[in-house]
């Protein structure tokens, strides 16, 4: 059969060329990781070859969202000062040359905006049509959920779903022939309708769907076939996940395809198709089809429908770049005496803040803007921990692997080492072993008593001997702040630094060889080079992660860095930190040109985002030479920590409660803290330009100075990488924030989590994707303020050009508008924005 | 108004420590005559409501408090509380009422309360459909227990508590009363089902996950506990009607089998914790039906606190299954034939002995033996070493079998006072002993059952997992059902509040 179709294919001009369209619908589709360990995706990465506006025209008739702010949104920010006159005046200016119908005049501009409609409802897909109320478009959407949860749930049910060996598509057609929900739902001839189907792939069946739909010869069809994606995206990105993972040699358990997805929902569609045709509603059908004709794919990349929404958009982001340009114009700070001590943050907005009242407050300290994975693409394995953690950028293949061992033995290998110079990994060895064994026991008992607890009749027994205990957790979770209040401050459990710590010198390379000193030292070569301080380290060099330490909060991970797979920076920085402790180490770098002082001693420490306190991790092992250095720097420390509290509290919002420690360990807390809410800037350049502003803690900065950097290999890094990173990040708030619907996580409160990797809202249905409302929107507004990243780079203009035009990826982000690259000019500091296709225009 | 909440503890821990003090004993607060009818506002205070009401103003106080944070920011915070507050009011009048009218119409009034927390966000359908459907089932309910007090007070003239129970003791009541009080019995326990979410009145309660955590922790601690204290209140009535028993003995196995295997095929945590509330309230119906109203109370206690906890803390179950473990896996045949024959052992030999007590708490820890071999069978391929688990394993189960014992005995001591001091009407009765027998082979067989759903091989697994995993399609009927009288639709709720997702 499928050779005849295709058969036919070949001669029929009219017909739907099913490959360009599945490919476009998969476009779609970005990946989500399980909460576990999740990623702030760009949910526009597969269509970053467009241009963002015609993405966002494109998308917006399949989505029923809009990926800008209504315009009164807009309105209201001019209004505040937000948006300024001369930007909007600049972006008219800008599209007089392509779009004639733009008002040349700002009072035109905005006397005419106001008229505007923000409503974009099509029925495109048969069960909206047939029904606007909705109720076949709810039925469906709890339908496939319901299937994808059961395909793709590894954890939460017990008996699972039996057709999880083959694809879900075969699983679907086997389980659909017993399966009579759709029946009793009202669709009584749901099952008959697939009798006819034969076995075949997903594609031939859309074929076969759409062929008896009578819209395969439609020119619609291909848009028709993108909204019953976007219909199902959210559990479609769980499929884009496993591809996402098999692409980079980690197979999942489960072959699944988009396409199968697709497959599935056009099968429901197709249902409630012959549901109709069967009540004798043909009219509607023929309705129905015949606004397919109207559509031609093309035509939805027309600029001109979201014009208005578009020049505001662009305003706001110009008027954005023009205060910032002026504030980075104010001055440069000056930077003599800062050289006792470094600290190395994470580029992370939140990093901003404290780092900012570190330097206020205590005139010893530099701080430097540094990728939070501080160069260690490390896989990680905790002691008595089965699973790996990716400790590092999703997009990056891991580099290094290491494991935990407890602490007595690692310092007992490292004295040892200390005195005879050898490498020792044998108590170590012993000392894991056994406790893998105890770990076993302890694990199987515990398991034990979950399955008790999770089991058909078991729960029973449970709740009668074990079910009164609650009533202490109960207690203690509602006192647990007036309990932790009188114990005092302690590092979070999370970081814990006792009982264990990564071992660096177990370190391997991705392909399984051990890690030996000259290697170990080559890499934290690289690694210093690229922080910068190679030639100027101080006495002591702290390497600050972040993390944030929430309790019962399915999105707990989205609070750290949300590039690193959701994974605080703890075990990056401790590793980093003995490797350069190491005095192997430190003499093989000498070897390469490095000379490390004696004097100077690394030290590892955590940044808590939600309380601003930074913990001083192994700080045991820091020699008694650096105690006093210590003491005093954990007092500025404390200083910094509480203006940084301060500020917080005037700056982002007063629905917050004054008492920031008990954030972090209260179980009821909806919003522990507003994570990387506002980011909208990229800053590379010397910390000695930012070092006297206030950026409100909303922007990145990577510390880069383009004089010491050889044949621009840093830049060319941070382009690659940090940028794309924090474009990921950027464009997640983005989205999440303008059509939260589609692209985020929705209500917090109404969470519900699915085989818990993920949440779905309420009852079921479609997988919710993204940042959850909290982290946006504090119940009367929106605190995120949507805007593309500006990413300005001090750096020579022929470098940067020669960069965008070595990698498509820099250069489609930027070209396409996905995000704004402006060169602070090397000679005079002023700010020019880079125009697509790579004419430079000076942002006043 | 979170303080009201704690002002309630404060009341509710005082009645209960006059109680201990100076025992039972009603008061009647406002006292008014219509019709010739003496109707009366009054607290009966003994050992029973007031574990009960402190139980209740605990919750809470404790729900209360996780909602300061939770629901920060949210626009209807305040609605929350001020229905929170009616609900905890309702419920502990409810659980301190003297008389049968005073304890339907607080009744009413929980049901009232929790329906507008139901409708939370009362502008997603799927809201609406499950409050539209709870409504129904509650609706049965009233009218049952309605006729049931109808015709009580046909019988002995009263509504009081006091004189009801004094009356039926006297053992002067002819035929026809004995008969309208057999009737009325059927009508609370029916009205108890539908309360407690009883196969078949169960299957609103799986949907109502479209409002916060701490509305289903509301509901699913305090509010669904209400069928289970009615028949505990009115137990006294109940023992004289063992046919209304051994039916509630009958649904309550049924509804705990059953809620049980629709709670391992469950993807998301919420529907499952739904359904192990069904089950859960089946088992404590179970044992009112064995007339064990002492561990029923105390499995009523003791769910409620788990269920609190429970759904307040689903976000950790990220954080936590990162933690390595062991799956459990399907029993063998050898275990599950020989569990099958001990249980049905120990439930014959229960009830051949003489005191119908015995035979109820036999029958009852008889069932639960399944469960505890159940958990024992895991994927271990890590050597861990069996003595050292096994033993601690059997060191824990004791001191907490211990405890539980203890812990049933001084309840039961407790409660001598307010529960019926005769609880075995049917000694040596072999219909009582065929009902056990038939409540034992129903968890039997869900033992059986919940092996063919782990290992789906044949065809009627397969279909009996598509049978769980959609809940018996009750819901598909249920909103197909209702979806044809009468439609929601988004457009006619879009006035009304909805998560702010939609508001911009």
């Amino acid at each position: 059969m499928s050779i005849e179709l295709s058969g036919k294919k070949m001669t029929d001009q009219s017909a739907l060329n099913l490959t360009a369209a599945l490919s476009e619908c998969e476009r779609m589709v970005p990946p989500t990781w399980p909460l576990q360990n999740s990623v702030a995706v760009n949910p526009f990465w597969y269509l970053r070859e467009r241009t963002f506006d015609s993405v966002a025209n494109r998308l917006s008739m399949v989505l029923h969202a809009r990926l800008y702010m209504p315009v009164a949104y807009y309105l209201r920010l001019y209004t505040k000062g937000d948006i300024r006159a001369t930007a909007i005046d600049c972006v008219l200016s800008e599209l007089q040359e392509t779009h004639a119908v733009v008002p040349t005049e700002r009072g035109d501009f905005i006397r005419r905006s106001q008229a505007q409609d923000d409503s974009l409802r099509t029925y495109l897909s048969c069960a909206e049509f047939v029904d606007p109320s909705g109720y076949w478009q709810r039925t469906i959407s709890q339908e496939v959920g319901k299937y994808a949860a059961a395909y793709f749930d590894e954890r939460q049910a017990l008996a699972r779903f039996p057709w999880q060996g083959g694809t879900f598509w075969e699983g679907w057609r086997a389980a659909i022939k017993r399966d009579r929900a759709m029946h009793y739902a009202g669709a009584r001839d749901f099952h008959n309708g697939f009798k006819e189907l034969p076995d075949c792939q997903p594609e031939q069946a859309i074929e076969w769907m759409l062929t008896r739909m009578r819209l395969w010869h439609t020119p619609g069809a291909a848009v028709y076939l993108q909204r019953l994606m976007a219909s199902v995206l959210g559990w479609a990105t769980q499929f884009r996940f496993q591809e996402w993972q098999a692409g980079r040699g980690i197979p999942g358990e489960r072959s699944a395809e988009i396409s199968e997805i697709l497959a599935v929902r056009l099968a429901y569609d197709y249902g409630v198709y012959l549901h109709i045709r069967n009540q004798g509603a043909d009219v509607i059908l023929e309705k129905w089809i015949s606004g397919f004709e109207s559509i031609e794919s093309e035509n939805l990349d027309r600029d001109d429908r979201f014009l208005y929404h578009r020049i505001w958009q662009k305003a706001l982001e110009y008027s954005t770049q023009l205060q910032l340009s002026r504030k980075l114009a104010s001055g440069t700070a000056d930077s003599t005496g800062r050289d006792t001590i470094q600290m190395v943050f994470c580029i992370d907005v939140r990093s901003e803040l404290i780092r900012r009242h570190l330097e206020q407050t205590d005139r010893r300290i530099q701080t430097i803007g540094f990728a939070g994975f501080f160069g260690v693409p490390v896989e990680y394995q905790a002691l008595n921990s089965g699973e790996v953690e990716h400790r590092l950028p999703v997009l990056l293949p891991p580099g290094v692997r290491a494991h935990a061992c407890h602490t007595r033995a690692h310092n007992r290998s490292a004295s040892s080492q200390a005195a005879n110079g050898s490498l020792n990994s044998d108590p170590d060895r012993n000392a894991r072993q056994q406790i893998s064994h105890r770990e076993t026991n302890e694990s199987f008992i515990r398991s034990f008593f979950r399955n008790l607890r999770k089991g058909a009749l078991s729960s029973f027994l449970y709740v009668e001997l074990f079910g009164l205990l609650s009533v202490e957790n109960l207690v203690r979770s509602t006192m647990l702040a007036l309990i932790r209040r009188l114990r005092g401050r302690r590092i979070p459990r999370r970081f814990d630094d006792r009982g264990s710590a990564p071992d660096h010198k177990s370190m391997r390379s991705a392909d399984g060889q051990i890690l030996d000193a000259p290697a170990r030292a080559e890499r934290a070569v690289a690694i210093l080079k690229h922080m910068g301080i190679h030639d100027c380290a101080g006495k002591l060099v702290m390497l600050v992660g972040h993390g944030s330490a929430t309790v019962n909060n399915a999105f707990g991970s989205a609070l750290d860095c949300g590039a690193c797979g959701g994974h605080a920076g703890d075990i990056n920085a401790r590793i980093l930190a003995d490797t350069l402790n190491d005095p192997e180490v430190r003499t093989q770098m000498r070897a390469r040109g490095i000379d490390i002082s004696d004097e100077t001693r690394f030290v590892a420490a955590i940044h808590e985002t939600i309380s601003d306190e930074i913990y001083i991790l192994d700080a045991q092992r820091v020699p008694a030479t650096h105690a006093d250095l210590l003491r005093s720097l954990r007092a500025s420390i404390r200083q910094a920590t509480h203006n940084a509290r301060r500020e917080r509290q005037v700056v982002v919002s007063d629905v917050l409660d004054r008492h920031v420690q008990r954030r972090t360990r209260n179980w009821a807390e909806i919003r522990p803290e507003w994570g990387l809410t506002g980011n909208n800037a990229f800053i590379v350049a010397p910390r000695a330009r930012t070092r006297n502003i206030n950026l409100n803690s909303r922007v990145f900065l990577h510390d880069y100075d383009w004089r010491r950097d050889e044949n621009f290999a840093t830049l060319e890094l941070i382009l690659t990488a940090p940028m794309v990173v924090t474009g990921w990040i950027n464009l997640q708030y983005y989205a999440s924030t303008v059509a939260n619907e589609v692209y985020g996580a929705g209500d917090k409160l109404l969470h519900n989590l699915v085989n818990e990797t993920g949440v779905v809202s309420g009852n079921g249905g479609d997988l919710r994707i993204g940042l959850p409302m909290q982290s946006l929107h504090d119940g009367r507004q929106f605190v995120h303020v949507p805007q593309r990243l500006s990413v300005f780079v001090e750096a020579p203009r022929g470098e940067l050009e020669r960069i965008i035009a070595g990698h498509d990826i820099v250069r489609q982000l930027i070209d396409n508008e996905w995000l704004y690259l402006l060169q602070i000019d090397p000679e005079d500091l002023r700010v020019h924005r880079r125009r697509p296709g790579g004419a430079y225009q000076d942002v006043e | 108004m979170h303080l009201m909440l704690w002002l309630l503890v404060l009341f509710s821990g005082g009645i209960f420590i006059w109680n201990l003090i100076n025992g039972p004993g009603t008061f009647t607060l406002l006292r008014f005559t219509f019709a010739q009818l003496n109707l009366h506002l009054g607290l009966r205070i003994d050992a029973l409501s007031t574990l009960l009401a402190l139980m209740i103003s605990l919750l809470g106080a404790a729900i209360g408090r996780y909602a300061i944070r939770h629901l920060d920011g949210d626009p209807r915070q305040v609605y929350f509380f001020r229905h929170l507050l009616l609900i905890v009011l309702a419920v502990m009048l409810f659980v301190l009422s003297s008389n049968l009218l005073m304890l339907l119409g607080m009744w009413l009034l929980s049901s009232y309360g929790l329906h507008r927390l139901l409708l939370y966000y009362s502008g997603r359908p799927a809201a609406v459909y499950a409050a539209r459907k709870k409504i129904i089932i509650s609706r049965l309910g009233d009218l049952a227990l309605l006729g049931a007090i109808i015709l009580i007070f046909q019988s002995v003239r009263t509504f009081e508590f006091n004189e009801i129970f004094a009356r039926i003791q006297s053992d002067t009541l002819s035929a026809s009363v004995q008969t309208m009080l057999a009737v009325a019995c059927f009508l609370i326990v029916a009205g108890a089902m539908a309360k407690s979410a009883q196969f078949p009145f169960h299957f609103w309660l799986p949907e109502t996950m479209e409002t916060p955590s701490p509305v289903s922790a509301l509901m699913h601690a305090g509010i669904i506990n209400a069928g289970g204290f009615l028949i505990i209140r009115l137990s006294p009535l109940l023992v004289y009607a063992p046919a209304a028993q051994m039916q509630l003995t009958l649904v309550g196995a049924f509804t705990a089998v059953y809620g049980a295997l629709a709670m391992i095929v469950q993807n998301d945590i919420k529907k499952k914790l739904a359904y192990s509330t069904i089950g859960q309230m089946g088992m404590m119906m179970f044992a009112c039906g064995l007339g064990a109203y002492t561990i029923a109370l105390f499995h009523l206690f003791a769910h409620s606190f788990y269920k609190a906890h429970a759904f307040l803390s689903t976000g950790s179950l990220v954080s936590e299954s990162r933690r390595v473990g062991f799956k459990l896996q399907p029993s063998s045949l050898f275990m599950l034939v020989t569990v099958s024959a001990i249980v049905l052992a120990l439930i014959v030999a229960g009830g051949s002995y003489q005191s119908g007590e015995w035979s109820a708490y036999v029958t009852y820890v008889a069932v639960l033996i399944p469960g505890l071999f159940m958990a024992f069978r895991s994927d271990s391929e890590l050597k861990y070493s069996r003595l050292v688990v096994f033993t601690s394993i059997a060191i824990v189960l004791f001191i907490a079998l211990a405890a539980y014992s203890g812990i049933e005995y001084g309840m039961g001591k407790y409660l001598q006072t307010a529960l019926p001091t005769d609880r075995s009407p049917d000694v040596g009765n072999v219909n009582r002993l065929l009902i056990n027998v038939l409540a034992g082979c129903l968890f039997v067989g869900g033992f059986w059952l919940s092996r063919l759903l782990m290992r789906p091989g044949g065809g009627f697994a397969r279909w009996l997992y598509l049978y769980f995993w959609n809940g018996g399609y009750a819901s598909q009927m249920s909103t197909g059902f209702l979806q044809r009288i009468a439609p929601v639709s988004e457009h006619r709720w879009s006035e009304t509040y909805m998560p702010f997702e939609s508001r911009q």
